[in-house]
């Protein structure tokens, strides 16, 4: 028992002891705007931007409190984040190596909703702290039953992590029910997943000392067929060129997998629009704006997923990282340049989630009025939240490249954290920029950020063509294929709906998401001299 | 004590630490009486694991080459006294002689003018040997 | 039970699978206290595999793993106190300092001795504030075997332990090694395909192909027992007469090298009844006797 806290002590206490005294800092600034708003005139100008800074402190206090317990670590190099194996060869019994750090865990966050609970409470009167907790916890052992299921198996992990964590968030941070049984009847179907993870955890762990019992599931077979179709797709003939080998070797499984992911996800979408949508909120249910971002959200997203793990979508993106050993091909020596390697690619899915999947969600579910507009309102308003949602998100690179260098140098024990850190710090900006009444400015940022990346990318592009790297079917193909891609838009947009300003916006956002599923066409034509 | 190992030759590592320390004596580099390096420290220096060592100390005391001395340490014995049998010394010097007989015929030097070496060889290292 | 007769490590009949790929068939291996093994095999042959049996952190799936006569899957703590262990990858906690390393690695192990592990980190050079990522990859590799050492453990397990190092770092971590094996009269599972470096330091070799355990024994008497003959045959045959004890056969078709274990009297003789002739009989290397064992998988 000693000896597994001093496990938790040391690995997730002293490790983690700078996001531990961030914690405090942010409780901090939420009391102090609390009691600041208290004892205010009731129309003091500052009133609102007070609430909101409380908010996002509470947020961002409650992403830095799952990063030190997701038990992942950076192992170096281009690889993802994974668990930290180290533990399995420490004596210590194996149900108080999982337990331990699982209980502390558990209540840590615990204890965090609880002294947030007073703040809260101010502004947001009649919160349910015991459902909110609830989720929470949940979560965080959810989370922690993840790591010890696949703890030989990083992109699994953080697949299952991509889908935990916005069901947690949509739970925790959506309006709850009226009713007390429905809101502790939503907690029942996540707290059997938990059990259901806790239980598997428990035997992979015993079964093989966390080894590697997914070796033991004859999975081999499905997988093999996923990536590289059935024994017929074997290959006979030589490969024309370097890039038609590369493409077969790398973008080919990606492709097939994202291609399954891709349309499987939207069929589920799909259904639910059409089926659950229509009925309940019908006004939604064919937005065609919203099913047309949630499509090329999807493409280059999934892509981007796949691409973290077999990398060759981005490979084009001068920022994005891509497998290693594409580092030996010529063609792609230029994007060696791109300094984010796939896990942090994952992130930036995570990111998606996190910020999209919520307020989309819970516009469609609940009658909810966002900043207090009415409920008719609702899916214009939900556009421009969502068009914010992406444009911060969709830059969350920029604005997080620092801080991953930063964290790089200095070895932060969670890139996640870095990644929260920033799309905080942006939304505190954003939020503060008063772009509601003046949705200009919004793309005034935007519009900033687009450029920056636009130099970036055409600085690198610009020094490959230079150095040979690349041709200039490169560009071309490239530019061809997006304008393509932004004419359909146009055109789609303004069959649908005309209301300018926000098709224009959508226009401007999908821009660049949908560039990068174009990638390997353009890599294909980049033939070498 | 300068011994060379080489991971190449098919002998074991003991083998060749014998055999090393018998030329080492046959040469006169090594004196009677005088010791050999404790066991820990030679397996250190040269990297090897220190029961090959011990092997290789035990041999050398069966084969006359040295004593060891009980608490103290190994020492250099006198001349030989226990002599392998005379079908195990053949059969030890049999790939040597053949690497030289094949040598000297490559070289076109005939047998008379070998074995005048050998003689030669012989005069010069036993007088060391006996000391 | 009488801790100086019993083997420290027992494998009997250890099989594993995983889908349809055989990671260990059938592995008989006991290693007595006191000495170096050193396990051998090309890359894949199962040698990571075996030794996370010795760990626990694989479950027999056929067979049973005895370390210091206890279980290791169902008596980790047991097992994992009295064993040092060294992986390939080095795993360390980046963020950590090698001082409070040891610290925490301390907790773990009652009986630990920080003064032992301080001369240990000095003969070592490794700087008591030196963080783990800033470490080069020989420092990693000796701060990896400084936590195995430093709670004197009776067995000593190391995989790969010099892969990717320098000689000179190779050399520091074999010296460290041998200290460890003339100190105490620990027990080392050494596993590396650095054939040299395994032929110096250990006192016994195992060797696994494709699973299976091929070789396994004193390594004097198995360097003394293989020889390597070249031979000529009458005539020239598709392979020569196959003859007890020989392991591999390389070359023809009139002239063929011969990798053969145990008395060759026969062999000869045997030849020579043939017509034909030995050209060279010499001690075969350890390098020959692995590729030997390593291209003949399923030998009876």
């Amino acid at each position: 028992m000693k000896m597994a806290l001093n496990v938790a002590v040391w690995e997730l206490l002293w490790k983690n002891r700078l996001v531990f005294a961030a914690l405090i800092a942010l409780l901090g600034l939420g009391g102090v705007m609390t009691f600041a708003a208290a004892h205010a005139a009731p129309d003091a100008y500052w009133l609102p931007r007070a609430r909101s800074i409380t908010m996002v402190s509470f947020l961002a206090s409650m992403f830095l409190g799952f990063a030190p317990f997701s038990l992942m670590e950076t192992p170096g190099g281009w690889r993802m984040n994974s668990m930290i194996t180290r533990w399995y060869v420490l004596p210590v019994r194996t149900g108080l190596l999982v337990f331990v750090p699982l209980l502390i865990a558990a209540l840590f966050i615990a204890l965090l909703v609880a002294v947030w609970m007073p703040v809260l409470n101010r502004i947001a009167p009649g919160l349910d702290g015991v459902h909110f907790t609830g989720v929470l916890v949940l979560g965080i052992v959810a989370v922690h039953a993840l790591a010890w299921t696949v703890p030989r198996k990083p992109s699994q992990f953080w697949i299952g992590a991509a889908v935990l964590l916005p069901v947690v968030l949509v739970l925790a941070l959506g309006p709850q029910d009226e009713d007390l049984h429905r809101r502790r009847g939503v907690l029942i179907p996540l707290a059997c997943i938990t059990l259901l993870l806790v239980a598997f955890a428990w035997y992979a762990a015993r079964r093989n000392r966390c080894g590697d019992w997914p070796g033991e599931l004859p999975l081999d077979r499905p997988w093999q067929f996923l990536r590289q179709g059935g024994a017929t797709s074997v290959r006979r003939r030589d490969f024309r060129s370097r890039t038609a080998a590369l493409l077969w070797s790398d973008s080919l499984p990606a492709f097939r997998l994202t291609a399954f992911g891709w349309l499987s996800l939207n069929l589920v979408l799909f259904l639910y629009f059409s089926l659950v949508m229509q009925r309940e909120r019908p006004e939604l249910a064919f937005s065609s704006r919203l099913l047309a971002f949630i499509v090329i959200d999807l493409l280059p997203m999934i892509g981007l997923l796949w691409l973290a793990v077999w990398g060759i979508f981005s490979g084009c993106e001068p920022s994005a990282g891509f497998r290693t050993r594409l580092s030996d091909f010529r063609a792609t020596l230029p994007i060696t340049s791109g300094i984010l390697a796939g896990h942090k690619l994952i992130i930036l899915f995570l990111g998606w989630c996190l910020v999209w999947m919520p307020p989309l969600m819970l516009s469609n579910w609940y009658d909810v009025d966002v900043n207090g507009v009415a409920a008719p309102e609702t899916a214009a308003r939900l556009h421009l939240i969502m068009a914010r949602f992406m444009a911060i998100s969709a830059y969350l690179m920029v604005g997080a490249l620092p801080l991953f260098l930063w964290g790089r140098l200095n070895g932060f024990p969670n890139l996640l954290l870095a990644a929260m850190c920033t799309w905080a710090f942006l939304w505190i900006l954003l939020a503060n920029l008063g772009t509601e009444g003046d949705p200009g400015r919004l793309w005034i940022l935007v519009a900033a950020l687009l450029v920056a990346k636009i130099v970036a990318a055409a600085a690198g592009l610009a020094s490959s063509l230079r150095s040979g790297h690349l041709t200039w079917r490169f560009p071309v193909i490239l530019f061809a294929g997006w304008s393509i891609i932004a004419a359909f838009l146009v055109w789609g947009l303004s069959t649908w709906q005309t209301d300018g300003p926000y098709a224009a916006a959508t226009l401007v956002l999908c821009l660049p998401l949908a560039r990068l599923a174009w990638c390997p066409f353009a890599i294909a034509a980049n033939r070498q001299r | 004590m300068e011994i060379r190992l080489s991971p190449s030759d098919g002998l074991p590592i003991y083998r060749q630490i014998v055999n090393q320390v018998k030329y080492l004596v046959a040469s006169g580099r090594l004196r009677t009486g005088q010791e050999l390096p404790p066991i820990r420290s030679l397996a250190e220096h040269l990297v090897i694991n220190p029961n090959t060592v011990v092997h290789a100390y035990a041999e050398l005391a069966k084969e006359g080459v040295a004593i060891s001395r009980h608490g103290s340490g190994t020492y250099v014995a006198g001349s030989s006294t226990k002599r392998p049998s005379p079908r195990a010394a053949t059969q030890r010097l049999a790939p040597k002689a053949d690497s030289l007989v094949t040598d000297a015929l490559h070289l076109n030097v005939g047998l008379e003018e070998v074995v005048e070496l050998v003689r030669e060889r012989h005069d010069l290292i036993k007088p060391k040997m006996k000391s | 039970m009488n801790a100086s007769v019993d083997p420290v490590i027992t494998l009997e009949h250890v099989s594993r699978r995983y889908g349809a790929k055989v990671a260990l068939g059938d592995v008989t291996l006991s290693i007595p206290r006191g000495g170096v093994l050193g396990l051998v095999g090309a890359n894949g042959a199962g040698k990571t595999t075996l030794i996370k049996h010795i760990l626990g952190l694989l479950r027999a799936q056929e067979g049973r793993v005895r370390i210091f006569g206890f279980n290791p899957v169902t008596e980790q703590v047991a097992v994992l106190q009295r064993l040092g262990y060294v992986s390939e990858d080095r795993d360390l906690p980046p963020w950590i300092t090698v001082g409070e390393l040891l610290r925490y690695i301390r907790s773990f192990y009652p009986a630990w001795d920080p003064d032992y592990a301080e001369r240990l980190r000095q003969q070592l050079q490794l700087v008591a504030t030196a963080r783990i990522r800033t470490l080069s990859k020989g420092e990693l590799a000796k701060a990896a075997l400084l936590v195995a050492l430093a709670h004197r453990p009776e067995l000593l397990v190391l995989d790969e332990p010099s892969s990717g190092l320098d000689p000179l770092v190779r050399r520091e971590l074999l010296e460290a090694v041998v200290r460890a094996v003339a100190e105490e009269g620990r027990t080392v599972l050494f596993s590396s395909h650095l054939l040299d470096e395994v032929a110096r330091v250990s006192d016994r070799v195992a060797m696994l192909t494709a699973g299976r355990l091929v070789l396994h024994g004193e390594l004097d008497a198995i360097m003394e027992s293989h020889r390597r003959i070249v031979v000529r045959l009458k005539q020239s045959e598709p392979a020569p007469p196959r003859l007890p004890g020989t392991i591999s056969l390389t070359g023809g078709p009139e002239e063929w090298t011969v990798i053969c274990d145990g008395n060759v009297d026969p062999f000869i003789r045997g030849l020579r009844q043939d017509g034909g002739e030995v050209l060279e009989d010499t001690d075969a290397t350890f390098e020959e006797i692995f590729h030997a064992y390593a291209a003949t998988p399923t030998r009876t």
